[in-house]
């Protein structure tokens, strides 16, 4: 992005605005846990283990839903197949799960007595072992694959069709396509997602946990929660949350550096249609990519719908009445995601201060959600009573969750349009409420849509900073399912995790369809 | 299947029953155990689940667990072993905030809790023990249950001062 067009005026006041205010909503509650301490402390050897674990883990998990996602990605944005919308929607499925509900799913297929080991038991093989590093791997790739598969194929749909038509009339066989067309575009994608997948991962908890099989695989977030809960020793608490913000920094700022800016430039949005790749092996090669995929991610997921379905009838009301509190909760997450996250994208693809913004964005999901929900606590307890704020806070904790997702999604977008139209527009003198709709809006529709239906989906699971908060009448779905398994009622809390993956999902396809609408793609 | 003591109450209750039957011997107590944890949750709720599906045979919980499975479930498969050296008891309670500023109707609400009705609806819905109810009145079923020879809990003090070094061993044991 070398040229500088003319600002959009108001809107970049609002980003920086925005970026301030997020800034203080996550900044803000670790300072008022920290205040409320009584001195930091230091960090002790079980400390540094945990932050050792912490980051291994997380790079490990981030390298691997990263590599594994490149050729799912390409497969499913070259190939055209019956029900393919609805695979890509499906497959987004795990990310916005509670995570005890994608843990069991996963130990149904996985586990000791799982799919998995009956198979290899059936063919006289030995069975496999889920719990350990391995296991803690591969429950943050089940959740974080779709993920990464979406931000990368947002990419590769950002391609012009008319740049592949060229290709083809050059005579680019599929190596020169990659290399002059596929890898930048990855150097420019890659370390965006890279980046949050790892940063989602350092504030693993119960996963760690579960599947790590023990104290070996304790994590920076158990360590907060046992200062909260166990010592109420707000000082570690505050420190090991700064530890994770230093976390997030570094990271940050290392992998932001490797990103390269787009250079595709514009089409004229036509229908993508590959000249290349139509080989047998290649078509062979992209089939296997997508059904291993669908694979991993679908089966549990199956297990889920299975061992609900039965219960859902007899589910009872208290269960609905937090499912309809739930929806309602999602859309206004969604809302307030959306109005934070465009002037702040708007202001970063302008290219001012893009590596501090993205920080700012980023940090809302390596900052602990126990030390935000916490802090706020702090905060709004003089003024307000805990229950009566539960779903505003929760709210907005989830907004500034989503947003790093959205301005990953948005950002790019921006960037190609801007660097596209942003001349023509400006010849034309187009005012900026008219660049923002027939220029921006137009091509940004897919990455918001996205964003928004991701911010849904997410309010919708989320089991953090609800439980801090929420009395039994403003419980939320996630907490009413938690509560029924607590009471040894499996089979309601069964249905209720099929109703909450089943309502997470229908926003979630709502929001992403209305993204869609007119695109070919 | 156990409870992460950091994380969960019965979690630390088991490193209390370990400490409190065992004393100075625990740490090699947890070092025999170690390997034949299958892992540990964070929640009571997450190992139960895991136990339910099948990952492991047995699963830190309640005595008054299987109850819920006879009466609720009509399913007498699940049954509580018996520890000569003891159980841990698991204790939950309800508590007035001295700052509140509704003090009398919390005093209220309190004897309530103590009332029969309130009692009888402890068993089969908390299942546990209700505090106050006599023997007699516990629900069918009940009576199946294992009954503990020796109750163990250490005096709160005790129980705090012990529980730095208690998670210690633990931790060190369990991370070979």
């Amino acid at each position: 992005m070398a040229h500088r067009a003319q600002p959009l005026g108001a809107a970049h006041w609002a980003g920086a605005a925005v970026a301030a205010l997020v800034l203080v909503a996550i900044l803000g509650p670790l300072g008022a846990v920290l205040w409320r301490a009584d001195g930091v402390g230091a960090l002790g050897p079980a400390d540094l283990a945990a932050i050792r674990f912490t980051i291994w883990q997380a790079l490990l998990s981030a390298l691997f839903s990263v590599a594994l996602a490149i050729p799912v990605a390409r497969a499913l944005a070259r190939r055209r197949f019956r029900g393919r919308a609805a695979l890509i929607a499906l497959m987004g499925a795990p990310f916005i799960l509670p995570v005890i509900v994608a843990v069991l799913g996963l130990v149904a297929i996985f586990g000791r007595q799982g799919l998995l080991n009956a198979g290899l038991a059936a063919i006289g093989m030995h069975g496999i072992e889920i719990y350990g590093l391995h296991g803690v791997v591969l429950a943050h790739v089940f959740f974080n694959l779709p993920l990464a598969v979406r931000l990368i194929m947002q990419g590769w749909l950002a391609i012009p069709a008319e740049r592949f038509r060229l290709a083809a009339t050059l005579g680019f066989t599929s190596r020169d396509i990659v290399r002059h067309m596929e890898r930048p575009m990855l150097r420019q994608v890659l370390p965006g997602a890279f980046l949050v997948i790892f940063l989602i991962c350092t504030t693993s908890f119960a996963v760690a946990l579960i599947l790590g099989g023990g104290p070996r695989s304790t994590t920076v977030e158990l360590a907060i929660y046992q200062a909260f809960r166990y010592d109420f020793d707000l000082g570690r608490a505050a420190l090991l949350g700064l530890v994770q913000v230093a976390i997030c920094v570094v990271a940050g700022l290392l992998v932001l550096r490797v990103a390269l800016p787009g250079g595709m430039g514009s089409g004229l949005d036509r229908p993508l249609q590959r000249f290349d790749a139509q080989g047998g092996w290649q078509r062979a090669g992209d089939m296997l990519a997508i059904t291993l995929a669908a694979a991993f991610l679908l089966l549990p997921l199956g297990a889920v719908f299975l061992r609900g379905i039965n219960g859902v009838a007899g589910l009872p009301v208290s269960v609905w009445q937090a499912a309809e509190r739930s929806v309602i909760l999602s859309l206004a997450t969604a809302a307030i995601a959306v109005a934070l996250a465009l002037p702040m994208a708007l202001l970063i693809a302008r290219g001012r201060a893009k590596g501090l913004l993205e920080t700012i964005g980023a940090l809302s999901i390596a900052v602990s959600p126990l030390v935000i929900g916490t802090g706020l606590f702090l905060i709004l307890r003089p003024h307000v009573a805990p229950g009566n704020s539960a779903l505003p806070v929760t709210g907005l904790v989830n907004a500034l969750s989503a947003l790093p997702f959205l301005l990953r999604a948005l950002v790019p977008a921006i960037e190609a349009a801007e660097a596209g139209y942003g001349r023509l527009a400006q010849s034309l003198g187009m005012s900026a409420a008219q660049r923002m709709r027939h220029v921006l809006l137009p091509r940004i529709r897919r990455p918001l849509g996205f964003g928004a239906g991701l911010a849904a989906a997410m309010a919708m699971g989320d089991l953090g900073v609800i439980t801090l908060f929420a009395t039994p009448q403003s419980g939320t779905l996630p907490l009413e399912m938690f509560r029924l398994m607590g009471s040894y009622r499996t089979d309601d809390a069964e249905a209720a995790a099929l109703v909450l993956l089943v309502l997470s999902l229908a926003l979630f396809w709502i929001f992403d369809r209305g993204g869609r609408v007119n695109a070919a793609t | 299947m156990i409870q992460d003591p950091r994380s969960s109450t019965p979690g630390l209750g088991l490193l209390m029953w370990v400490k409190a039957a065992y004393g100075d011997e625990a740490g090699a107590i947890w070092e025999g155990l170690a390997d034949n944890i299958v892992t540990v949750t964070p929640g009571w709720s997450e190992a139960y689940g895991l136990y339910l599906d099948g990952e492991a045979d047995m699963v830190l919980s309640y005595t008054t667990s299987p109850a819920y499975h006879l009466i609720a479930e009509d399913d007498d498969s699940h049954t509580a072993a018996a520890f000569e050296e003891g159980h841990y008891m698991q204790v939950e309670v309800a508590g007035i905030v001295n700052v509140t500023n509704e003090m009398a109707l919390a005093r209220q609400f309190m004897a309530f809790m103590l009332t029969p009705a309130f009692q009888q609806a402890i068993p089969t819905t908390n299942w546990m023990y209700p505090a106050a109810l006599p023997a007699g009145d516990l629900p069918d079923g009940f009576n199946t249950l294992v009954t503990p020879e020796t109750p163990l809990l250490l005096p709160a003090e005790e129980a705090q001062a012990l529980r730095d070094e208690a998670l210690e061993e633990w931790r060190t044991a369990l991370s070979r």
